[in-house]
């Protein structure tokens, strides 16, 4: 964290205080346990009349924070906050910009519209009043909330996405990002202060949405699972911190719904008919983005096919990697490169095939395995060079048949190399048409999430679920009403 | 096994049969090997790792195949490539050495291991006798280079401020013991090693043995030849140095020091560097030592306490061994020794810049000895044998990747601290 990013909860309500803490020596001020609970309390009205605001005009609304965001952008006026944010993550200039250009997406109102339309299968007006779905039956979808959400994590988008729709399914939200990006996030809905000065409805947002930071031990953070008035906690990261949460929210008097977005990573499976140019610059592009950090960066793959072609292939990656590394600085610390060095030399003497840079600021490092990954034996010696650590590196493992690329999809859980993300989020996929119909029968059967193309394993739909679930649903519950008897 | 069993059990290899192992087997004996220069024995070097390379990969597939795939054809390789075959130490844990060892491995030897307090396995490699062997051949005649005189045979005695149990785990234990006992120079052992329970597992601790101590500070014999981790050494001055009048008198009754008179050719041997301890600069340790442990030359004449440190692994079949004020550490002449740039781990052409060491012994006829242990050296110019002579800088932390504990005197400090 800079010293320059100032941590301040972001409020509007007059019954705040706040308390000092400490994090790696800088001060964050959170909320106090009692403004924190009164919050929540009051939460609960506020919803109802969030409620009554037309989903349109909640879009809106959203939509216009979107817009002034790109004004700020195009204007240089998030310069400062773009170099903070690189510096916070360590993530490069190049990328933190791109970041910055996505957050207009995620508060589009089409967009948002589009994943509602999917979310709830009885239309948008059922977010408003009852809706008869058959003759003399109602239902209606209402905030499920005080929501939660705890966000972890360097990217900025994550914490963006349920917040949003928290907010526009009607909900009083209390969000905690994570230290590194707490600043960019306040920033992003800042402008719904400014809106509130002519507009009920945003005045009506602007108290439904506080943002805070809460350290590991905050006793704040303790008070509001075990006691807050919560509808819903939703914890986005792994272990121990999601155990520990858990276990503070069953205590809850309130029973708040508890909804985890685990740890996942992402897994590109490449045919040699389909290993061309287009391909080889994808799956470089993902392995570059987010440092392979987001839940769809491809972190091991599998090339089937013959073990020749397989070198052409991860050549033409390595190019790729080159070309599109170089934009995106990446930097480690001293550290890094020993752990890294060793590793790549000790596949290399279990019979792997070791492609790298040796640019300092462009480490990458491709892997080719035959039938088995060889990580696993590597990762033994060098725990530290764990899924968390790992940057601009892939091992291939090359395969001849559908069924053993599946297989290496099942087996990546409980693969030591992966300790640390419950599984397969994202498979990216360039195979040929016939054989990727049988590949997502046996993908199916797997547990992953998402399968997309490998060039944009990145980039999601605004139809998407997460995770597989249709988060705006989980931020309510659903009213069922009869007016006649049924017998 | 007796340093005479070594021997025995080393002329017996069917390996001496083989034209490289025979031409290394000579090599160690050439008393000449330090005389030469070292532009021949680059050259020669050079011969001996493109050899190395072929013998191996006519003793072990692995080998072969590994060549292969990194596209190194021994006949030609190039320094460079040596330096892209070495690998950490770290692959050696438990019995990560075995697919390296020729297929055609010798039985009989030993195995020494490293302390393994990590809590994961030590690092294990074993030694066939004909390794032994050379490994006695070799320290001996870079300890005696080092030292500026032969070991006289049948004169002197040893202090090692180690266990005897230890001669048979850790390496630098094993050849000072093998070393001596080939010259027949007495060894005592001023440590004994007990056994404990720790958090349910067994565990090891050495303690001091006052009397064999005492026999050696009383002895008349000289040389004295004192082996110590710089802890223990530096311990023992301070002792002295805090001593009352009083206790300093009796002490000196009991034992005739301080100061230690360690007589004509008397000298520190010291290893292991100062892990596990709280230990001064290695220059304050000789300072404050000076003053208590004494030697003088050939003629009698006091001089400044010779002082040299060896600087051994569990997986190094030669140490280093510097000489306090004379020389900086230097290898055996047939190591070839080399620093990678901590980044690229690109071999370092120029002196003076920090690198990562990397060892490559080709006179090891049993697996393929090139590791790079996770120290970190620079290197400079030096117009003795080996054209370079090294300062040790540090060795890797544990954020850096690297974890294995030091085996010789390294273990011995551990130990001693959790008394």
């Amino acid at each position: 964290m800079t010293d320059s990013a100032e941590i301040k909860p972001f409020v509007t309500s007059d019954i705040v205080n706040t308390v000092r803490r400490e994090i790696g020596g800088n001060a964050v001020w959170e909320l106090t346990e009692e403004s924190a609970l009164e919050l929540l309390k009051r939460g609960r009205e506020l919803q109802a009349r969030l409620s009554k605001i037309d989903v349109e005009e909640r879009l809106a609304l959203i939509d216009s924070v979107g817009k002034i965001w790109q004004e700020r952008l195009q204007n240089g006026v998030l310069e400062e906050l773009a170099k903070t944010l690189s510096e916070n993550t360590g993530y490069s200039r190049k990328l933190v910009d791109m970041e910055l250009s996505l957050v207009p997406q995620v508060l589009n109102a089409s967009n948002i519209r589009k994943n509602l339309e999917a979310s709830f299968k009885l239309g948008l007006s059922a977010l408003e009043r009852f809706v008869e779905l058959t003759d003399g039956e109602y239902f209606r979808y209402v905030p499920v909330g005080p929501v939660f959400i705890i966000s972890a994590g360097n990217s900025l988008i994550p914490p963006l996405i349920p917040t949003t729709l928290s907010l526009i399914t009607g909900n009083f939200t209390l969000l905690r990002p994570s230290v590194t990006n707490y600043c960019a996030v306040v920033d992003v809905y800042k402008p719904i202060r400014d809106l509130a000065e002519s507009s009920d409805a945003a005045k009506l947002f602007s108290e439904a949405l506080v943002i805070s930071y809460f350290t590991h031990e905050s006793p704040t953070l303790k008070r509001i699972l075990t006691s807050g008035c919560l509808g819903l906690v939703n914890f986005w990261g792994g272990e121990p911190a999601r155990t520990v949460v858990e276990k503070l929210v069953s205590d809850n008097p309130h029973h708040p719904r508890y909804l985890v977005n685990g740890p996942l990573t992402g897994f590109a499976i490449v045919d040699e008919k389909s290993a061309d140019d287009m391909c080889a610059r994808g799956l470089a592009l993902n392995v570059i983005l987010y440092d392979q950090q987001l839940c769809s960066s491809p972190t091991m793959a599998v090339f089937i096919g013959s073990w020749n072609r397989a070198i052409e292939f991860v050549e033409r990656v390595g190019r790729f990697l080159d070309d599109i590394g170089s934009g995106y600085r990446f930097e480690p610390n001293d550290d890094y490169y020993y752990t890294l060095q060793s590793v790549r030399r000790m596949l290399q003497m279990k019979g792997s095939k070791v492609y790298s840079s040796n640019r300092p600021d462009n480490m990458w490092t491709l892997i080719l395995s035959s039938g088995k990954s060889q990580l696993e034996d590597a990762l033994a010696y060098f725990p530290a060079f764990n899924i968390y650590n790992r940057k601009r590196f892939l091992e291939i493992v090359v395969v001849d048949s559908l069924e053993k690329a599946t297989e290496q999809v099942a087996n990546l859980p409980s693969n030591f190399a992966f300790t640390g993300v419950d599984g397969v989020q994202t498979v990216g996929l360039a195979v040929e048409e016939t054989e990727r119909e049988k590949l997502l029968d046996g993908l199916a059967k797997v547990g992953v999430y998402r399968i997309t193309p490998i060039e944009d394993m990145y980039m999601r739909s605004p139809v998407e679920p997460y995770d597989g679930i249709f988060l705006a649903s989980t931020f309510t519950y659903t009213i069922y009403s009869r007016k006649k008897t049924i017998v | 096994m007796s340093v005479q069993q070594v021997f025995e059990n080393a002329l017996k290899s069917k390996l001496l049969s083989d034209p490289y192992i025979s031409k290394i087997w000579d090599l160690v004996n050439d008393t000449t090997l330090f005389e030469k220069s070292p532009d021949y024995l680059r050259e020669l070097r050079k011969t001996l790792f493109r050899e190395a390379l072929l013998f191996f990969s006519r003793h072990n597939e692995y080998y072969a195949k590994l060549f292969e795939n990194m596209g190194i054809d021994p006949a030609n390789a190039e320094l460079d490539d040596v330096a892209r075959l070495a690998i950490p130490s770290d692959i050696l844990r438990g019995d990560g050495q075995k697919p390296f060892l020729i297929k055609d491995v010798e039985p009989g030897g030993e195995y020494f291991r490293s302390s393994g307090t990590t809590g994961k396995e030590p690092v294990k490699v074993y030694r066939s006798p004909l390794d032994l062997a050379i490994m006695v051949k070799a320290n001996t005649a870079l300890f005696e280079y080092v030292y500026g005189d032969r070991l006289e045979p049948n004169k002197g005695i040893a202090l090692f401020m180690a266990a005897e149990e230890l001669r048979h785990r850790l390496n630098f234990v094993s050849f000072v013991h093998l070393s001596l006992e080939a010259k027949n120079i007495n060894l005592i052992y001023g440590m004994d090693l007990q056994e404990g329970e720790r958090e349910g597992v067994v565990w090891q601790k050495l303690v001091p043995n006052k009397d064999r101590i005492l026999s050696f500070l009383r002895s008349k014999e000289e040389p004295k030849l004192f082996f110590t981790a710089p802890a223990g050494v530096y311990l023992m001055a301070k002792q002295f140095e805090t001593m009352n009048i009083v206790k300093r008198l009796a002490y000196k009754l009991a034992s005739g020091a301080p100061p230690v008179n360690l007589g004509r050719g008397g000298l520190v041997v010291t290893g292991g560097g100062s892990k596990g301890i709280s230990v001064p600069p290695y220059e304050d340790v000789v300072k404050l030592s000076r003053r208590y442990f004494k030697s003088m030359d050939k003629e009698g004449k006091e001089i400044p306490t010779p002082f040299m440190d060896v600087f051994g692994m569990t997986e190094t079949l030669t140490a280093f061994i510097d000489n306090y004020g004379k020389m900086d550490k230097v290898p055996y002449p047939l190591s070839e020794v080399f620093l990678l740039d901590p980044k690229t781990f690109q071999i370092i052409k120029e002196d003076e810049r920090e690198g990562i060491l990397g060892v490559f012994n080709p006179f090891t006829t049993s697996w393929l000895e090139l590791f790079y242990p996770g120290d970190i050296m620079v290197s400079h110019q030096s117009d003795r044998f080996y054209g370079k002579e090294y300062r040790y800088v540090r060795r890797l932390s544990v954020e850096e990747g690297w974890d294995l504990q030091r085996a010789c005197g390294g273990a011995l400090e551990e130990m001693m601290s959790r008394r």
